[in-house]
């Protein structure tokens, strides 16, 4: 299933495979014929003058060949990967969104970050790598031919040398990787202490303690470099023997080499084209590490595979008819992960009214109150706004039927306007003004322009953006999720007042964790396991010392 | 953000800041260098001896005898391979140790304020690319030093076979290098928006995935896909530009090494025939040209073009952070331990977060008494965070000034002020230790239990196991790192305490606790409140609002401040049914 996914994204840039191979085919081809051509222009030099003119062209012809079909290859490698990459990786951004919420179960942010970012620079590096390691042990075997064409003592030498390059390597090689682990280990902790301090910044400022702070950042310090330098210790052993074991190799070549020449059996230029095709074959060896660079992007291109497989097309053109934002849950049952997280649901919002859905932490509200929006899919059940299902309603009559405002809201866009207008394009400052954050905003150094990744906000500035874009999208029915917890008490009621007074008789689902909110509320659901216990207004649950036990 | 600047010099002067004092075995390297280099040196003259005096004239022995001192040569070169990884070590180890300390001591030590500060992510990233300029100087000493070793070790090689040779090899060379010394400043463009587009789809996706909901929410997956898009195909773009310009590489080293190599040929009969060059010397050169400069050649030319720029870009990066070498300013006067009191006094404060925002705080008058409790209230976003920052001389005013014992928070010795000052921020900050360690933290002399008990600390203490149980900030529950903060606030030796909602977190008959105990604590104590009731416990109450603000008793507030009332007013009802049952 990966490799199907690789071949399609690279088919996607046909024309550069096409190029990446024919030059690919001529370079290695010409690579093959140089050290030939070159012993025959050599021979022409100092034995057969009359043939000079044809020879030197000749090798003029192949280094020219090499050069060209190296510099297009070069090209439409580098073009043809990124294409590659560009490809997977508007794939994965695709298939993440239609995943949804339950996908980011399964790929939380950090891990598809570095799938989209690094995962798909290795896939997309493949193909070249393909490429490589295919010419390469074309070139190995055809140079092992050419050089048995020259003497056939000549590859015996190199065939028996390699086993034992193979055999002496692999002690060295093996050794210890347990300085790397620790080194990373090290690495971690420093990186993990310089988070803690970072959070804390304004208490190790005020306490004039940063110098101490330093010191004890640093402290694991001492254990990464003695890492450190057993990884160099690691490296010597590898780099010594291999160039050691490459250089025995070439002597040996020219010494059986310079044998057959003193025994009249090879000319001088047999001997440059013999060490030519040596070199290629040594030069092998060398690409074992393409190998592992291959094995790697070949695991990265699986990982990519995953996100980028193709994404099944759902129809949704249904049309939200004009309505006052009745909502009614039919029934709903939601699992998630195998675990029941809403069993059958089912309650009417009347339209206009304020409902606050309460319970305790796992309860089951976000998703209860998620299921408007399908941010969450029932697993049996519908949703209904103004008598429509939710789940035939396109993105746009959606965006115009419901509308959300979170505790800890997420900003998406460029700029803090593009983040209140992210699903609207206009009211953006009367919807700041209404969520009392114009005042702040005008605050930053940029205003309205501020770019988000500028300034970081408090929770809040963060919640006050997020309610202005909800008031800016003018939905019918609005879902409060928490969304005024980091305001303190006055701007809370400040702010909730404004709401009633820009989006006047809006259907409202309010999940509370203040009773105040809930006393607020028309009616009250009370979650419990999944279920609703009870909707009724908080004055008549008030009895109930279950219900009173979690406000305390 | 990345300025657009190129690096050059800033870049150079980090380079050598944290190379100066690794000179003796930079030296040691370079002088290893030349043993490593030697193989390839007297390779071709060792060849040519062999041919002419050996393989050539039927005397393989001698033959033998050359390659056998090639070998020879070669052995040497491994042993100077192993001798110079350890001198290696002592330069990179040493130097990345450097980059961390500057680091980790610009990020902590830097003073700035909220619009100044770098999202926190972005700043334990550094740590990264610290590592990547450790791999980068590790190659370029491992590889770029053998390969340009090789480069003129060939050089002087062919000028040793025959001098002849020289005059074909090092203009070719020459110019190839001179080109590529043009190519490079596009090269490095390139290659610097490249990183910069890497850089765009790795924090848009993290911005894209962390807000999937909220673009969910929004109904927004077709924008959220398009924005994607185009920075992925930016990205796309940029790659493909800088390929357009690094394959003229591959022609660079073509002509270095192939325009000699095919005239040497064509010439050969001529130049053996005028008895400036031997057969054994042809065939030498030739094979120094296709074996040795060629890839050696090809690898620098490619290295240079790619890992040198990388490093380049990085250093940039880190030397925005660490900027040029900071030392704390020296305190003018030292009169704060003899300051008998500690009297805290505004007079005309102003305060914006940048040149063209509005000010947060507008012409702020305030005087505090030594031993008074005061509360300050507000809105969200009123300023009060700012004015404890003012007050703890942690920024300072546009306009005004703030006198603490009557001195100016910059007069105060340093030392004095932080040990009389203590600010608790909402955020409180708990290390990787002891809860003894994060307790004592401000006074290594403090009474613990005193502390513990004033604050009501002993319940989390048995849950953790005691003093000397470790803590992590990542496994306690933010009211439990404030208590840990308040515990040692209460035991530092400072006679002003601001808690800025330092007790948020908690509940409000454990606020009230903390507030009582710091109100019986000698000296003044500041509250910046969340909850009404931390202000009907203070003597007095400043209500702030950004640009007007007034201090009074709260019975004479409710009746004077529309403000205050209203903020009380919401306050009031909330509580008794959230505490109820």
């Amino acid at each position: 299933m990966s490799d199907r996914v690789l071949l399609s994204a690279v088919s996607a840039g046909r024309r550069w495979l096409v190029a990446a191979v024919l030059t690919a085919s001529v370079s290695t081809a010409a690579s093959l014929l140089l050290p030939a051509t070159l012993g025959r222009a050599l021979d022409a030099a100092l034995l057969h003058h009359d043939r000079l003119t044809v020879a030197v062209v000749e090798l003029a012809v192949v280094l020219a060949a090499i050069a060209i079909a190296d510099v297009v290859g070069q090209l439409a490698g580098t073009a043809g990967a990124a294409g590659t990459t560009a490809w997977l990786r508007r794939r994965m951004v695709v298939g993440l969104l239609a995943a949804g919420l339950p996908g980011q179960r399964r790929f939380p942010p950090g891990e598809a970050t570095s799938r989209i970012t690094t995962g798909a620079t290795a896939a997309g590096r493949v193909l070249p790598l393909v490429l490589v390691a295919c010419t390469t042990a074309l070139s190995t075997v055809v140079a092992l031919i050419a050089l048995g064409l020259i003497d056939w003592t000549l590859p015996v030498t190199l065939l028996v040398g390699l086993p034992v390059t193979v055999l002496v390597l692999r002690p060295f090689a093996r050794g210890s990787t347990k300085a790397y682990t620790d080194y990373q280990t090290a690495q971690g902790e420093i990186a993990d202490r310089l988070a803690d301090a970072l959070a804390g910044l304004r208490t190790i400022r005020a306490s004039g303690t940063a110098t101490a702070e330093v010191d004890r950042v640093l402290g694991p310090l001492d254990r990464l470099r003695s890492a450190g330098i057993a990884t160099w210790e690691l490296q010597k052993r590898i780099a010594w023997a291999f160039g050691l074991l490459i250089s025995v190799l070439q002597v040996a070549v020219l010494a059986v080499a310079g044998w057959s020449v003193s025994a009249g059996r090879i000319s001088p230029g047999d001997l440059v084209a013999a060490i030519g095709y040596a070199t290629i074959v040594l030069g092998a060896i060398e690409q074992i590490d393409a190998l592992a660079e291959l094995a790697q992007a070949r695991a990265g291109a699986g990982r990519v595979a995953e996100l980028a497989a193709d994404v099944p097309v759902v129809r949704r053109d249904g049309e939200l008819p004009d309505g006052p934002g009745e909502v009614e849950l039919r029934s709903v049952s939601v699992s998630i992960q195998d675990r029941l997280v809403l069993d059958r649901c089912s309650m009417t919002v009347p339209a206009g009214a304020t409902y606050a859905v309460v319970g305790p932490s796992g309860a089951g509200k976000s998703t209860l109150v998620g299921l408007l929006g399908r941010l969450v899919e029932p697993d049996s059940g519908e949703v209904l706004i103004d008598g429509c299902p939710v789940s035939t309603l396109d993105s746009s009559a959606l965006r115009s039927a419901v509308g959300y405002a979170f505790e800890r809201p997420a900003l998406v866009g460029a700029t803090v306007a593009e983040a209140i207008g992210y699903a609207a394009s206009s009211g953006i400052e009367s919807a700041a003004l209404a969520a009392h954050a114009d005042g702040f905003i005008r605050r930053l150094p940029g205003g309205y322009r501020t770019p988000l990744v500028d300034v970081p906000l408090s929770g809040g500035e963060q919640q006050r953006i997020g309610l202005a874009r909800v008031v800016a999208q003018q939905a019918r029915v609005l879902v409060l999720d928490d969304a005024t917890s980091s305001l303190d008490t006055a701007t809370e009621a400040e702010v909730t007042a404004a709401l009633a007074e820009v989006l006047p008789g809006r259907t409202r689902l309010v999940v509370a964790h203040r009773a105040a909110t809930a006393a607020a509320a028309d009616r009250v659901v009370w979650l419990e396991k999944g279920a609703i216990r009870a909707i009724a207004p908080h004055e008549a649950l008030w009895s109930e010392p279950a219900y009173r036990a979690l406000w305390s | 953000m990345v300025r657009a600047r190129l690096p050059g010099a800033v870049v150079m002067s980090l380079l050598s800041r944290v190379l100066r004092e690794r000179r003796r075995p930079i030296a040691i390297i370079f002088a290893l260098s030349v043993i490593e280099a030697a193989p390839t040196v007297l390779m071709g003259q060792f060849l040519a001896q062999a041919l002419n005096h050996g393989f050539l004239v039927r005397r393989p022995g001698t033959g033998f005898l050359w390659l056998g001192a090639l070998l020879g040569a070669m052995v040497l070169a491994a042993i100077a391979t192993r001798l110079i990884y350890p001198r290696l070590s002592t330069v990179v180890e040493p130097m990345r140790d450097d980059l961390v300390r500057m680091v980790v001591g610009a990020s902590l030590q830097a003073p700035g304020h909220r619009s100044a500060g770098a999202d926190p992510a972005a700043i334990a990233r550094l740590t990264e690319q610290v590592e990547v300029v450790r791999r980068l100087v590790s190659a370029l000493l491992r590889t770029f030093r053998q390969f340009g070793m090789a480069v003129v070790g060939t050089i002087i090689g062919v000028t040793v076979l025959s001098p002849i040779l020289a005059v074909f090899v090092a203009p070719a060379v020459g110019v190839s290098l001179v080109v590529f010394g043009f190519l490079l400043p596009r090269l490095a463009g390139r290659q610097r928006t490249v990183v910069l587009a890497d850089e765009a789809v790795a924090r848009d996706a993290t911005g894209l995935l962390h807000g999937l909901r909220d673009v969910l929410a929004c109904q927004a997956t077709d924008r959220a896909t398009a924005d994607m898009a185009a920075v992925i195909d930016r990205q796309a773009r940029a790659a493909k530009k800088l390929a357009r310009v690094s394959s003229l590489r591959v022609l660079i080293v073509a002509f270095g090494v192939q325009v000699p190599l095919v005239a040497l040929i064509a010439l050969g009969p001529h130049l053996i025939h005028s008895g400036q060059l031997s057969v054994g010397a042809l065939v030498a050169a030739a094979g120094y040209l296709t074996v040795t400069l060629e890839p050696a050649l090809r690898s620098l030319i490619q290295v240079a073009g790619s890992w040198i720029l990388q490093l380049a870009v990085v250093l940039s990066r880190l030397s925005e952070i660490i900027g040029p070498q900071t030392t704390a300013a020296p305190g003018l006067t030292a009169p704060g331990a003899a300051a008998s009191s500690l009297d805290l006094c505004c007079s005309g404060l102003t305060f914006a977060y940048g040149p063209h925002a509005e000010p947060v705080l507008r012409d702020l008058d305030l005087a505090v008494a030594d031993g008074e409790h005061l509360a300050v209230v507000g809105p969200s976003g009123a300023g009060k965070s700012t004015l404890a920052d003012l007050m703890c001389g942690l920024i300072r005013p546009q306009h005004g000034e703030i006198r603490i014992g009557g001195v100016s928070p910059d007069a105060w010795d340093p030392a004095s002020l932080r040990a009389s000052v203590a600010l608790i921020p909402q955020e409180a900050y708990v290390f990787a230790g002891t809860v003894a360690e994060n307790v004592a933290y401000l006074n290594p002399a403090a009474d613990l239990p005193a502390a513990a008990e004033a604050v009501g600390l002993g319940e989390l203490l048995d849950r953790l196991g005691g003093w000397d149980a470790a803590v992590r900030r990542s496994a306690l529950a933010a009211g439990e790192q404030q208590l840990i903060a308040l515990a040692r606030a209460y035991a530092s030796p400072a006679r002003l305490v601001i808690l800025d909602e330092a007790s948020c977190h908690l509940d409000q008959r454990h606020e009230a606790l903390i507030e009582r105990a710091f109100r019986d604590r000698p000296g003044s104590l500041i509250v910046i409140a969340h909850r009404i009731g931390s202000a009907r416990r203070a003597d007095r109450i400043l209500v702030l609002d950004g640009l007007s603000a007034v201090a009074g008793r709260h019975e004479d507030l409710v009746a004077t401040s529309p403000l205050y009332a209203k903020l009380a007013g919401h306050w009031e009802p909330a509580i008794p049914r959230v505490t109820r049952g």
